[in-house]
């Protein structure tokens, strides 16, 4: 009876949103801010490992490590002694780019080994020091990679490094991984508590480094600040697929690629033969 | 006011709605609406037909385009290994299987799916290792190993020598009509890669053991790549075996493995477990010689396979010597070999199947060359192409140089009619694309 006809629908909608103008408004509000923080929370959760796979896509994932063989284009080799090696290089056939998400942020889960390993691994700060820390305890070191660029193995060519693998002879012990794309970075800065440093090598060692380096080192209130340019970029993140290997009755070896990604732990080291 | 509060309520709801649709509506959908991607063959024109319960395992399971196999069926001209038993073979795979995996091995081993698979070419039997492990039998296996035992069969013939004793010679009154079907079987295997004739209802045991040696294999290789799971049996390679080393390996195993299913066995059933090993070397033998690996001294080289079988005789040999097995396994091993080895001493070329069918099909009436062509889209379908449309490029290109002889003319007319009746099959056949360079 109220809203008998379009023109009563209309007054009615009217006067709703006249009255409850400011009720509405803040719903969309709280709904807009609810939606912008979920966003938020994606970008925020880049430092996170596992949401990097929801940045860049399924499959993807970052190394604490990096280094210039984890890259596309290179194939690595899981030996039975579980240790993944370097076993050839197709990289000069991949195609590079800019990458879309520009700098990556990247919180790492660490020890105090996993730091020394960090720097000694990036040539960033290794003073001939002795230490005695204790390398089990815990801490988090941020990562910020920037000048990031993408690198990808187009599907002709992963073909052709698997055909290249059924004419090798194979360990049959190991599993082979080719890499098939991945982001590199130039520049790093990394952020750690200002405790893990000083306790790793001696507030004096680090006193001067900072003072010999001081372009590559800043001090905040808590944590030091390391940066550094790479000539060679730094591979950081990579989508990985097992080159699957087929033996035949006959003695014919097949190799293919499979369809799913594979996920090397993110803390390894990869290792030359 | 409590009219306003619903009605402001509703209000809310609605809003709440359209909002939610149009985030989803800007969300990029993972995995987007099958029948909206135009790649989707459903999307295509397809062969509106019925499948057969049987069939339709094979068009989820195989990379062949359904369209093919569906057409296939549709003229009756799929292959005999295809149309009829595949629960049966996969049923008997899979009992292998789990009893072989039940002996204690590694629990990784016991990851390993075993399955009976379709695909183009002949690969006998594989074992994949990598993201999964995975032991496959081609579903033509059967058909294979058993044209070659009649084959073989028709070579020899067996004489008694005692009540217990026989002694087998080569036929030398049918042993040119051996060699010429031999020649035609091995033309199967090296031009086409694909055979086809009708197959036994029942399988015989000799054909099972052969499946049974190459499924031990291929677990051999499965064990292989677990670390230390094939240390017990170690053996020493000759420098020239190195290359080798892992069909050895996984050889030594399948071996071993029939040995011990045998050994309590009676001599009979050793004989024809190990005449089974025999026929499974013999027809890797066959594929080896038609792989036209040429030695440097002109010959066609099956070294490989040579090395293989003189291990598998060696071991064979060790163990009769010490009673582990009868010398009935030993004869079983030796007389399907030594018969394949000299009816491939005794070619040097094989038959063209394309030209055979082709000629043949000259002399039949123009309603018949149905047959011809779904014999060619059968080949074509479970073949390797290229190996095909070469054989096809040299059959053509002879009958076109021949022109003014009948036989030629009609080939070329059959070509013709091949590629006319089959155009309704592309893309999916692809062989318009491939005939086109060498026939316009």
């Amino acid at each position: 009876m109220y809203c008998n006809s379009v023109f009563d629908r209309i007054k009615l909608f009217r006067m709703i949103v006249l009255r409850f103008s400011k009720f509405v408004l803040l719903v969309i509000i709280t709904l807009t801010l609810a939606i912008s923080c979920k966003s938020k929370k994606h970008l925020k959760s880049e430092s996170n490992i596992n949401s990097l796979e929801e940045v860049l896509g399924k499959g993807w994932q970052c190394y604490a490590a990096p280094d210039e063989f984890k890259k596309a284009g290179i194939v690595l080799e899981y030996t039975k002694d579980k240790l993944y090696v370097f076993d050839s290089d197709y990289s000069d056939k991949s195609i590079s780019g800019n990458s879309a998400i520009g700098s990556i942020n990247y919180s790492l889960n660490t020890n105090y080994g996993g730091v020394l390993q960090l720097l000694q691994g990036l040539s960033l700060f290794s003073p001939d020091s002795n230490i005695s820390a204790n390398l089990s305890r815990n801490t988090i070191v941020s990562v910020n990679y920037k000048n990031t660029k993408k690198h990808v193995i187009s599907g002709i060519t992963a073909q052709t490094i698997a055909f290249d693998y059924s004419k090798r002879k194979l360990v049959p012990t190991s599993r082979y991984f080719l890499i098939r794309e991945s982001q590199s970075a130039l520049d790093l800065n990394i952020e750690i508590e200002k405790s893990v440093l000083d306790t790793l090598f001696g507030s004096i060692e680090v006193a001067k480094f900072a003072k010999a380096s001081s372009n590559k080192f800043s001090e905040g209130k808590n944590s030091y600040v390391l940066k550094n340019e790479y000539k060679q970029a730094l591979g950081i993140c990579t989508l990985v697929t097992e080159l699957d290997i087929k033996r035949g009755a006959t003695g014919i070896q097949k190799v293919t690629l499979s369809n799913n990604p594979h996920y090397i732990p993110h803390e390894i080291n990869i290792s030359k033969k | 006011m409590k009219l306003i509060f619903l009605k402001n309520s509703a209000l809310l709801i609605y809003l709440l709605l359209l909002l939610f649709l149009t985030l989803d509506s800007c969300t990029v959908k993972k995995n987007p609406g099958k029948n909206n991607n135009p790649d989707n063959p459903k999307n295509k024109n397809e062969i509106p037909l019925k499948l057969s319960e049987n069939l339709e395992s094979y068009i989820n399971e195989s990379e062949i385009p359904s369209k093919l196999l569906l057409q296939l069926e549709e003229w009756n001209a799929l292959p005999t290994w295809l149309s009829k038993g595949k629960k049966s073979r996969e049923d008997w795979l899979i009992a292998l299987h789990e009893n072989t995996i039940k002996m204690g091995w590694p629990k990784k081993s016991q990851d390993a799916v075993t399955k009976v698979n379709v695909s183009r070419g002949i690969e006998l039997a594989g074992a994949t290792t990598g993201s999964e492990l995975s032991i496959s039998i081609q579903e033509s296996l059967p058909i294979l190993l058993q044209k070659l035992l009649e084959i073989i069969n028709g070579c020899i013939i067996a004489e008694s020598v005692d009540e217990q004793r026989m002694k087998i010679f080569i036929d030398s009154l049918n042993f040119e009509k051996c060699i010429s079907r031999s020649k035609l079987f091995l033309g199967f295997l090296e031009k086409i890669e694909f055979y086809d004739s009708p197959l036994s209802e029942s399988q015989s045991p000799l054909i099972q053991s052969a499946t049974e040696f190459l499924y031990y294999h291929e677990f051999g290789h499965i064990l292989a790549s677990i670390p230390d799971s094939l240390d017990f049996i170690k053996t020493e390679l000759l420098p020239e075996e190195d290359e080798y080393e892992e069909e050895i390996l996984a050889d030594y195993f399948a071996f071993i493995m029939t040995s011990v299913k045998y050994e309590k066995q009676s001599p009979d059933d050793q004989f024809i477990a190990f005449s089974g090993i025999s026929l499974a070397m013999s027809l890797i033998l066959c594929l080896d010689f038609c792989d036209h690996s040429v030695s440097k001294n002109g010959f066609l080289e099956t070294k490989m396979t040579s090395f293989r079988m003189s291990r598998l005789k060696h071991w064979t040999m060790i163990s009769v010597d010490q009673k582990l097995l009868t010398p009935q396994a030993n004869s079983g091993l030796s007389i399907l070999w030594d018969t394949t080895d000299k009816i491939l001493s005794s070619i040097t070329d094989t038959t063209s199947p394309i030209f055979n069918l082709i000629y043949e099909t000259t002399s039949q009436p123009r309603q018949n060359w149905t047959v011809a062509r779904n014999e060619f889209v059968k080949w074509y379908t479970f073949g390797n192409r290229s190996k095909i449309i070469a054989e096809l490029e040299l059959v053509y290109k002879s009958a076109k140089e021949q022109t003014k002889f009948p036989k030629a003319q009609a080939a070329l007319e059959i070509f013709e009619y091949i590629i006319d009746s089959t155009s309704h099959l592309e893309p999916e056949l692809g062989l318009k694309e491939s005939v086109d360079y060498f026939m316009n």
